[in-house]
């Protein structure tokens, strides 16, 4: 029996070693799940594979008696590593070196149906103010004058004003973003409809032109469920974050294959 | 090594050691199952070999000829799919490999014969498995299966699929049977120094077998769990990328051709030596190159996907790693030509195919060069230029290897000599038969026309029909091969225990050799090219 | 080092020179049988470096929908599984033979044990409406495929409890009760799932829909998730196959200090479906 202790591939692995390293596989495995906890950044892919492979090791080394075997055996185990490794590196030395402008995985329309490149432009956000503002000046100022205060060139031939944005007093009714969306979509009295604007332009406008009066009243779900927001879905049920156009290099693309294909 | 010849009694041979078709079919004697093998392998080349004459009757004419697009796709799928997996991959290591190996080495069986006898089954049950899809709807992907069309295709592609998934791991058992036999069951004194470079050659076919056959394992699964489920993995529709399906395919279909082409090297390595009577030029660097090509093999793969879309990084990577492999194979032909060298060159059949391989593979090897530069195969891609190049190194590399060692070992195994006079003029009609099939196939593909394609532009016309009626040259080249092969099993004269005056162990045992191979081990004492320039 | 008047001495095979020989050509042939093994599932990392590459914040969101106590709970029970086969093996390799066949009874239970675990995660992702593929949102009745495979899997394995003895084939009393129990209590998962969802009206999951909807490729997270694991759970099945058989070969006496080699071998390969699920539990849960 002790001939073949000496012997490679023939040893007898103890009892309190498989018990010791049953022991320690328990630990490492604790600590795997303790570790996803912490965010270490870029980081965390590495740790959470180092202490994997520290566990394998003791799989490899101690259940699979690999410390005690002979010396083509454990060659065998690594050059089977070695080539695994090599065709996940070299497969992607394709995939992630992609040109950017290249559409590698899906079909580029489900993007597109994106009605809104904001994430929820039913809410004020500083981009969403920026762009109002942008849009306002273009649009608006004729006859909300270029401070929002109903003194516009046009409003001279207007009765009643525009609405003065910068006053309380105007403010009385539809102070809430759903209503003056609505009124921006459809018009009221003598204001025209906006509804040819793109919806993140006439959210934008709403946000930027309540910011310049007193504070707005809040939407609650159903009235912003009468413009057509629906608040249960992240996207509001309308698609949102992102392109609402397709990029125009797409769109020459596009045409020069349908004229080059012959009838 | 030991040169007297074998004068036991030789009534007794492995051949006629049990009776019966049942000590067949649960026969462990590997050289049975080498049998086993050689039959049923020739049965799927006749099938493979009429689908390329019907592909090649189509293309005698431009546009219809005898039959529609979509069975010439179905024609060439099965033309491909048949010679690939159940020919060429499994030809040299099941039949030649099983027959001689475990001699070779001195040993009495492999290191596992009812793997061994396991892996036949396998092999079988996986190419009825495949065949079966002939009776079905059939399937026109191409042997390559590439996607997306793979995905969506409506004929019976899973069986097929699934019969490759299956033969896969026939290859994989032999390949681990193999490698454990050449590691552990060598004869006294064969030391690693002295095996014959058909063993060397064996040695890194398997281990090519066992690392890369897997990877065509979970590619054929994967794409038959898209097709049964839609994982969309692979499918571009849901989000998939079918480059990615590339890569996994060839991972496995590079190695593969080496797998086919190794050990025809071998035994081109036993010939040229026996029938020139010198040793092997170079042996260490002969054994060197063999696994120089085998590591080089498995990280080249993209070169058939310069055109796919892939990264240029990727491209580039892979165009200047596949260029390396053209070393260790240019160390092997210039060491085969060297060993021919003020050698005494005995011109029987061995020879004359070894003759063949040499100029038909360098060819084919050098076209791979051509392949291999990223600028020259952005225009050859799918054209008949790459037909031509793997014909000439599958077909004159491969398939004229084991041509050799067929006639090589014949009385060794059979104990009967074929005769020489119909044998050279078989040889002779397969290869200029093969030179006219596929040389004007290299000025089609350069001249641009694609590979796969049911129709063509009529300028095409002439070279195309010099192909077909190479074609059909091979064809009477090899039923005049079976017709004096067959007669030389029945009634051919009887062969002596080493009619080449060879060296390696093999021939030290009797023609046939008896059931455990040697009636007593012999004890190795030196390398296996020790001629000196005796006559035949 | 074989002692030939000693009749209990398996002999070895005629090719090899002694049963030393023969063991370590044995075990050498199934380390060669899982290097093809680990570059199978190569094949697996593979796609799951590229769709994780490409989609990190897709995959950390799908991988939230994973159950992470059921992947600890699997994880603590195939290592513990680990732990009583090496305990086996070294039984077989120290004459112990009673321990030998009670380890490895319990490794085929907890391999068991890992297998149902598997099924509740599974099942219960089919009743969110998370299936593989283009079953995405669109149940079917893939709750009959699964009994269906779990009752075809059960009687595979009840065949291997059939056990062989030098005298022919003989049923032992420990392998009756192990595949009555087996067959119970698949027979109940199967109908109490039948019963409990048979023409219900599936209603998708809220997180299910959630997810899709803020990521269009989510579905691919559970190409890979079910593909996977779903291989892994294959080998699960096959080595509890395996094992199975090893019982009753143990049963009989078959495996000593001279000869234990299936025992050992089977090991490595238990070892090593260990090895792979030490890596896909936390790259498919411990992502998010």
């Amino acid at each position: 029996m002790d001939h073949n202790k000496e012997e490679p591939g023939h040893h007898i692995l103890t009892v309190k070693t498989i018990v010791v390293v049953g022991i320690c596989l328990f630990i490492f495995t604790w600590l795997t799940v303790h570790v996803a906890g912490y965010d270490f950044g870029a980081m965390n892919f590495p740790v959470a594979m180092l202490i994997a492979s520290i566990k394998a090791s003791l799989v490899a080394l101690f259940f699979m008696a690999l410390k005690y075997d002979a010396v083509e055996n454990r060659v065998i185990f690594v050059t089977s590593l070695v080539f695994g490794a090599i065709f996940i590196i070299l497969t992607s030395v394709d995939i992630f070196f992609r040109a950017d402008d290249v559409y590698v995985t899906g079909p580029i329309f489900k993007e597109a149906k994106a009605a809104s490149k904001f994430k929820q432009p039913w809410v004020k956000s500083n981009e969403l103010l920026t762009h109002g503002k942008k849009v306002f000046s273009g649009q608006c100022v004729a006859c909300h004058g270029s401070q929002g205060a109903g003194d516009g060139p046009a409003a001279a031939s207007l009765n009643p004003k525009p609405r003065d944005f910068t006053v309380a007093a105007d403010w009385i009714k539809k102070r809430q973003p759903s209503q003056v969306y609505e009124v921006l979509t459809n018009g009221v009295g003598k204001m025209p409809a906006f509804g040819n604007l793109p919806l993140d332009d006439r959210w934008a406008l709403t946000h930027y032109v309540l910011s310049l009066g007193p504070k707005p009243i809040k939407d609650s779900d159903s009235d912003l469920k009468k413009v057509g927001i629906d608040t249960s879905k992240p996207d509001g049920g309308i698609g949102t974050s992102g392109p609402t156009e397709l990029p125009i290099d797409f769109a020459i693309e596009l045409m020069a294959v349908d004229g080059s294909v012959k009838q | 090594m030991s040169d007297h010849a074998v004068t036991h009694n030789e009534k007794t041979n492995y051949l006629n050691h049990g009776k019966g078709i049942w000590s067949w079919m649960t026969t462990l004697d590997h050289k049975r199952i080498g049998l086993m093998y050689l039959f049923t392998i020739l049965v799927f080349f006749l099938i493979g070999g009429i689908f390329s004459l019907l592909v090649r009757l189509e293309l005698f004419t431009p546009g219809k000829t005898i039959m529609d697009a979509a069975s010439f796709n179905q024609a060439f799928t099965y033309h491909g799919s048949i010679m690939v997996f159940m020919v060429i991959i499994p030809l040299v290591p099941g039949a030649l490999g099983n027959l001689v190996l475990p001699i070779m080495l001195g040993a009495k069986d492999v290191a596992f014969p009812r793997l061994n006898l396991a892996s036949y089954y396998i092999f079988l049950a996986g190419a009825l498995i495949a065949a079966s899809t002939l009776f079905l709807n059939g399937v026109d992907t191409g042997w390559t299966f590439y996607t997306p069309y793979s995905i969506r295709t409506g004929t019976s592609a899973i069986f097929v699929l699934f019969g490759a998934f299956v033969m896969g791991f026939a290859g994989i058992f032999t390949g681990i049977n193999f490698i454990v036999t050449i590691h552990k069951l060598r004869a006294p004194g064969l030391t690693w120094g002295r095996l014959p470079l058909f063993v060397w050659a064996s040695y890194a076919t398997s281990v090519l077998q066992v690392l890369a056959t897997p990877v065509l394992a979970i590619t054929l699964f994967l794409l038959m769990f898209e097709r049964l489920t839609g994982i969309g993995i692979f499918d571009p529709n849901i989000g998939g990328d079918p480059i990615l399906f590339q890569h996994f395919f060839w991972f496995y279909s590079h190695p593969a051709v080496y797998i086919m082409i190794l050990p025809a090297m071998g035994i081109i390595s036993e010939v040229i030596p026996v029938f020139s009577r010198k040793p092997i030029f170079g042996y260490k660097a002969m054994a060197v190159a063999i696994f120089g090509i085998a590591i080089v093999a498995f990280v080249v793969w993209a070169h058939h996907m310069y055109t796919s879309g892939q990264s240029e990084l990727a491209n580039f990577v892979f165009s200047l790693i596949t260029m390396f492999v053209a070393v260790p194979t240019g160390i092997k032909v210039f060491s085969w030509i060297a060993t021919m060298y003020k050698g005494t060159i005995h011109f029987k059949t061995p020879m004359l195919y070894a003759f063949s391989f040499l100029w038909v593979f360098t060819v084919g090897g050098l076209t791979g060069v051509i392949l291999a530069a990223l600028a020259t195969n952005i225009h050859f891609h799918d054209t008949y230029f790459v037909v031509a190049h793997f014909h000439f190194t599958m077909v004159g590399g491969t398939l004229m290897g084991f041509m050799a060692g067929l006639h090589y070992w014949f009385p060794k195994f059979v104990g009967k000599m074929y005769p020489e006079g119909p044998a050279k003029i078989s040889c002779v009609l397969i290869f200029l038969g093969f030179n006219v099939t596929f040389v004007p196939q290299f000025i089609l593909g350069s001249q641009g026309m694609p590979r796969r394609y049911y129709d063509y532009l009529p300028h095409f016309t002439t070279l195309n029909q010099i192909s077909t009626v190479g074609s059909f040259m091979i064809a009477a080249g090899f039923f005049y091969a079976a017709y004096y092969l067959i007669k030389a099993i029945c009634c051919g004269e009887k062969a002596s225990a080493n009619p080449w005056r060879g060296l390696t162990l093999e021939w030290q045992t009797s023609s046939p050799p008896p059931h455990e191979n040697f009636h007593e081990i012999p004890v190795v004492t030196e390398g296996p090219y020790e001629y000196k320039g005796d006559k035949v | 080092m074989s002692n030939s008047h000693d009749s209990s001495i398996r002999p070895h095979a005629h090719h090899f020179d002694s049963a030393h020989h023969e063991f370590e050509s044995s075990k050498q042939g199934m380390w060669l049988f899982l290097l093809q093994e680990v570059l199978f599932f190569s094949g697996i990392f593979v796609v799951y470096a590229v769709i994780r590459g490409l989609n990190p914040e897709m995959f950390a969101a799908a991988a939230g929908l994973l159950d992470v106590k059921m992947g600890l709970t699997n994880t603590i029970v195939l290592i513990t599984s680990s732990l009583t086969m090496a305990m086996a093996v070294n039984a077989a390799q120290t004459d112990k033979k009673e321990q030998c066949v009670w380890y490895l009874i319990a490794t085929f239970f907890l391999a068991c044990g890992f297998l149902v675990v598997k099924y509740f995660e599974y099942t219960h992702k089919f009743h969110m409406g998370i299936l593989p593929g283009a079953g995405f949102l669109n149940p079917s009745d893939t709750h009959v495929i699964i009994a269906q495979t779990f009752l075809i899997s059960a009687a595979a394995l009840t065949s291997f409890f059939v056990a062989r003895s030098k005298t022919g084939f003989r049923l032992s009393k420990k392998s009756v009760w192990i595949s009555i129990l087996f067959w119970a209590v698949s027979l109940y998962l199967t109908i109490s799932y039948w019963v409990g969802h048979h023409g219900e009206h599936r209603v998708v999951g809220q997180d299910a829909q959630n997810l899709i909807d803020q990521f269009a490729k989510a579905p691919l997270f559970f190409s890979v998730y079910f593909g996977a694991t779903g291989i892994h759970g294959i080998h699960v099945l096959g080595g509890m196959v395996v094992i199975a058989w090893l019982i009753s070969r143990a049963e009989d006496a078959e495996f000593n200090s001279k000869y234990f080699t299936p025992v050992e071998l089977v090991g490595l390969y238990w070892h090593f479906v260990d090895l792979v699920w030490i890596f896909l539990f936390p790259l498919m849960y411990l992502v998010a």
